[in-house]
């Protein structure tokens, strides 16, 4: 017995010894096949590797995180999607006609458009996809909730949706609707809450994919990383330099991405590091920064059904008590300054009413005339302001108005709160913080779109929108506006209902996000060549549009 | 109290741990504030989808029925669905939990065989310089958090003296080889994949040093202290007056009463590499199963939180036990029933 354990321990010292041996060597491999030990050598091929936070499904009638949506526009095809410019284009529609009415838009799909398991696409394959997508009532599912009376084939080619009522964006909001393949879900499912669909495919969609986009995925690993490859019957055109393989690895650590971008084992960024981060990152040989806008806001929210926020003079201290110019060039370098309550950068999003700006004194006049000047003003009532953990630069801008804040003698509270607590908190109009910092992405390229997730009665008690205004008037404002066809008209209705959001202070829209990444400098990213990223979340990220150049 | 008897009653108690356990997981899952269903659907959710989620879940059912539900599920190995994944949790727990069991155990193999080493170094040459080295070591990797000496290996390997891989299971460009234990370094072995094994094995010195650490350098000091009490001991004396070779008396009867309180320490250690590997986990992107419980708990998914915790809580039961019983191997009185 002791003998055995001297051979064992033996055995493992030696194995340690030899690995160490064979690390130290590493370097000197002539072996092009072996990676060097000491790094992860820079693969052959051209490959995009990438970090991101996981939502740990790309099931795309569920998912509509951010990395998500950069997976799934790769996976999945859908009728028409947007440009970089937000130019809606075709995807696999060949062409479309719409009703005189504006109710029933017809679309003729693309001939030759293949699935990755190589069967043909028809039009019975986007009609369960929306049918799918809108019985697991996840996701997306909102954007179409209403608006959509049907989608129905009409022939292998042909599909017809009908509306219930005119919808303006309709186009836009297609580009969300990922047309998965019937026979591969179906022969997929397995037990679940559906009836005779099962689980819908729901657990079999979370690590293989049914989609008929540029790259198919050829490996999942939940919460670590997804491998995509270019398929090569894909209907589109790739770029002679697209990436063969795509993989998104899940992890935003810095020290993390740093090594990995240092080690030529990363080529882009996640969005998630912190300015000083970005930095250190920018200074490593054969690595860039880019900042583009997105469309991204960056809202403080105020909940304005409990004092001291349903009183309108404290939203607007808050409000002049922010110092908006110190947010996007100290806090936030790259990150834009934004007089509307959408993004700039959102058509429709011009507005004829100036923001509050910074003004301390005018805060302190806010205060004074606020019904509980007494409270705050003598530290017994303190305003809480919200940041989530997952976002460390957040806090940067709850310690600027706390800071702000005690110099009129305000007193504000600043907590930090897990993405899955802030979200729960918001649920119920009582554990709504007074303010939260918050992001928030269109759907779509149009002021539309953010100004109905902040505003409308339909997001009240959802992390979009924790104003808690439950406001029919403002509602019905919104509806029309969506519906209006008109489009100078419909952005004139989209005017009003921002001027009314501003001068009430329904939430600060502090700045546009800049989104950051770093890259390797052999990648060529279609936002940063063309100048222009799309407001769309995801597609920034078509891969088929990338380049891999020699280094 | 014979050896059986002893072993009956440690395997009683577990089981008795064990449901303890799993009522406290399952009513701290469930007493959580926020409404269950939103958190799993996620708030853009519609209400259809989430009355048919309580539906389907039994959340309107009386807490102790839903906990019959659920330990039933447990005892068939069902945990429930993930609501992250959208798949049962007993998958996600079977893809993860091996890559985290071999980091463990190579950080425990690791922990055991450096604390012996520096703890017996420091002891036969003590109050020389080996010891104070040893000492200042053993200072620094106790005070020092894991995720604080992975940051900086991490940094070290990665930037400075690249030598050895540090970030995930495998180098890019080599396929992962085919299940069947999870380890990739014994599935590499079975498959004959030699680079494989060696590329999996160095991928997983940095993480395992840096998890086993802070372990290492408490045992070190244990076994250093016991040792040299057990040196002064008469009947060492006695041995080295008969004659006996030094070299055994230091393997025989000095080293193996001392590690008697350093073993036990090492179970309590090892057992809590499983909880202490999440930060390892996420700073060197180990896709193991602490990551994925650290995910499951920022995301609320409360199957997958109640799952990861009761395995973790079985394995603790489980090195526990095991301890017991080589503890009890190296010290009669405690089989026998002389100590309790």
């Amino acid at each position: 017995m002791k003998k055995m354990f001297k051979r064992v321990v033996t055995v493992a010292l030696a194995v340690m010894v030899l690995a160490l041996a064979m690390a130290g060597c590493g370097g000197t491999t002539t072996d092009t096949n072996t990676p060097p030990a000491g790094n992860n050598a820079a693969p052959a091929g051209k490959v995009i590797r990438m970090t991101t936070a996981f939502g740990d499904t790309f099931d795309p009638a569920s998912s509509m995180d951010s990395a998500s949506c950069e997976v799934i526009v790769n996976l999945y095809d859908s009728l028409v999607y947007p440009d970089l410019d937000g130019t809606i284009l075709n995807g696999v529609a060949a062409d479309y006609t719409i009703s005189e009415d504006g109710l029933v838009y017809t679309f003729t799909l693309k001939d030759g458009v293949k699935f990755h398991d190589g069967s043909d696409m028809t039009a019975q394959d986007v009609a369960f996809s929306y049918k799918r997508m809108m019985t697991i009532g996840q996701g997306y599912t909102y954007l179409f909730q209403g608006h959509i009376e049907s989608v129905e084939a009409a022939d292998d080619k042909t599909v017809v949706i009908t509306l219930t009522e005119t919808f303006a964006p309709i186009l836009n909001i297609l580009c969300r609707l990922y047309i998965v393949n019937e026979d591969v879900v179906m022969a997929n499912t397995a037990d679940g809450d559906y009836g005779e669909f099962g689980d819908y495919g729901t657990a079999y969609l979370t690590t293989n994919d049914a989609g008929s986009g540029a790259y198919y995925c050829e490996k999942y690993t939940i919460n670590d990383r997804i491998v995509m490859k270019k398929f090569d019957q894909y209907h589109g055109t790739f770029h002679e330099n697209a990436p063969e393989t795509v993989e998104i690895i899940n992890g935003t650590e810095a020290a993390t991405v740093r090594t990995m971008m240092a080690n030529n084992e990363l080529e882009i960024s996640d969005q998630w590091q912190t300015y000083e981060a970005y930095k250190a990152l920018g200074e490593l040989e054969g690595v860039e920064t880019v900042t583009y806008g997105a469309g991204q806001m960056v809202y403080l929210m105020m909940n304005t059904r409990v004092a001291p926020m349903d009183d309108v003079h404290v939203r607007k201290a808050i409000a002049y008590l922010i110092d908006y110019e110190q947010v996007y060039t100290t806090l936030f370098p790259g990150y834009l300054p934004t007089n509307n309550y959408v993004g700039a950068r959102l058509a429709g999003s011009d507005v004829s009413t100036e923001k509050i700006g910074y003004n301390m004194d005018k805060a302190l006049e806010e205060i004074k005339a606020s019904k509980y000047a007494d409270a705050l003003l003598n530290g017994e009532m303190a305003i809480n302001v919200a940041w989530v953990s997952e976002v460390p630069d957040e806090e940067k801008l709850a310690l600027l108005i706390q800071a702000s804040a005690s110099q009129i003698g305000l007193k504000v509270e600043v907590n930090k709160v897990a993405w899955a607590t802030q979200v729960q908190n918001t649920a119920s109009m009582e554990t709504t913080p007074h303010c939260n910092v918050c992001y928030v992405s269109p759907d779509y390229g149009e002021a539309g779109s953010l100004i109905y997730q902040r505003l409308s009665m339909d997001t009240t008690g959802t992390w979009q929108q924790t104003e808690w205004l439950e406001s029919e008037e403002l509602n019905a404002k919104i509806s029309k506006a969506l519906a209006t066809l008109d489009t100078e008209e419909r952005y004139a209705l989209y005017d009003e209902i921002q001027c009314e959001a501003l001068d009430n202070v329904y939430g600060i829209p502090v700045t546009e996000q800049g989104e950051v990444r770093a890259y390797a400098d052999h990648v060529v990213i279609p936002a940063v060549e063309r100048g222009e990223a799309s407001t769309t979340l995801g597609y920034n990220f078509l891969f088929k549009d990338f380049q891999v150049l020699d280094k | 109290m014979n050896f059986k008897k002893y072993l009956l009653k440690r395997l009683l108690l577990a089981v008795v741990v064990m449901i303890g356990l799993s009522i406290v997981i399952f009513v701290i899952s469930r007493i959580m504030p926020g409404d269950v269903a939103t958190m799993a659907l996620g708030s853009t959710a519609t209400e259809e989808a989430k009355e048919n989620y309580r539906i389907a879940n039994h959340l309107y059912d009386p807490m102790l029925l839903q906990y019959f539900y659920w330990i039933g599920g447990v005892l068939r190995g069902d945990f429930g669905t993930s609501t992250s994944t959208d798949r049962p949790v007993a998958m996600d727990v079977a893809e993860f939990l091996p890559a985290t069991l071999e980091l463990v155990v190579m950080a425990a193999i690791i922990l055991v065989i450096l604390s012996i080493v520096l703890g017996v170094l420091a002891a036969k040459y003590r109050n020389t310089i080996v010891d104070a080295i040893v000492r200042v070591l053993s200072y620094i990797g106790v005070a020092m958090p894991s995720f604080v000496i992975a940051t900086l290996l991490l940094l070290f390997f990665g930037h400075v003296w690249k030598i050895i891989p540090v970030l995930g299971r495998l180098s890019y460009g080599l396929t992962a080889p085919a299940t069947v234990t999870g380890f990739y370094t014994i599935d590499a072995l079975i498959a004959g994949d030699i680079k494989v094994f060696f590329n999996a094995f160095l991928h997983l010195l940095v993480p395992a040093f840096a998890l086993a650490l802070g372990g290492l350098c408490q045992e070190a000091r244990i076994i250093r202290n016991s040792m040299v009490e057990n040196g002064s001991k008469d009947y060492l004396s006695a041995m080295r007056g008969y004659g006996v070779p030094e070299g055994k008396i230091l393997r025989k009867y000095q080293l193996k009463p001392s590690l008697i309180p350093a073993v036990s320490c090492m179970g309590m250690d090892i057992a809590s590499l499983m909880g202490n590997a999440f930060l390892v986990e996420t700073i060197f992107n180990w896709p193991g199963i602490s990551r994925y419980g650290l995910s499951s708990m920022l995301g609320k998914d409360l199957n997958a939180i109640a799952a990861v915790l009761l395995i973790f809580g079985l394995i603790f039961v489980i090195v526990n036990i095991i301890v017991d019983l080589i503890v009890a191997g190296l010290d009669p009185r405690i089989r026998l029933g002389g100590a309790k």
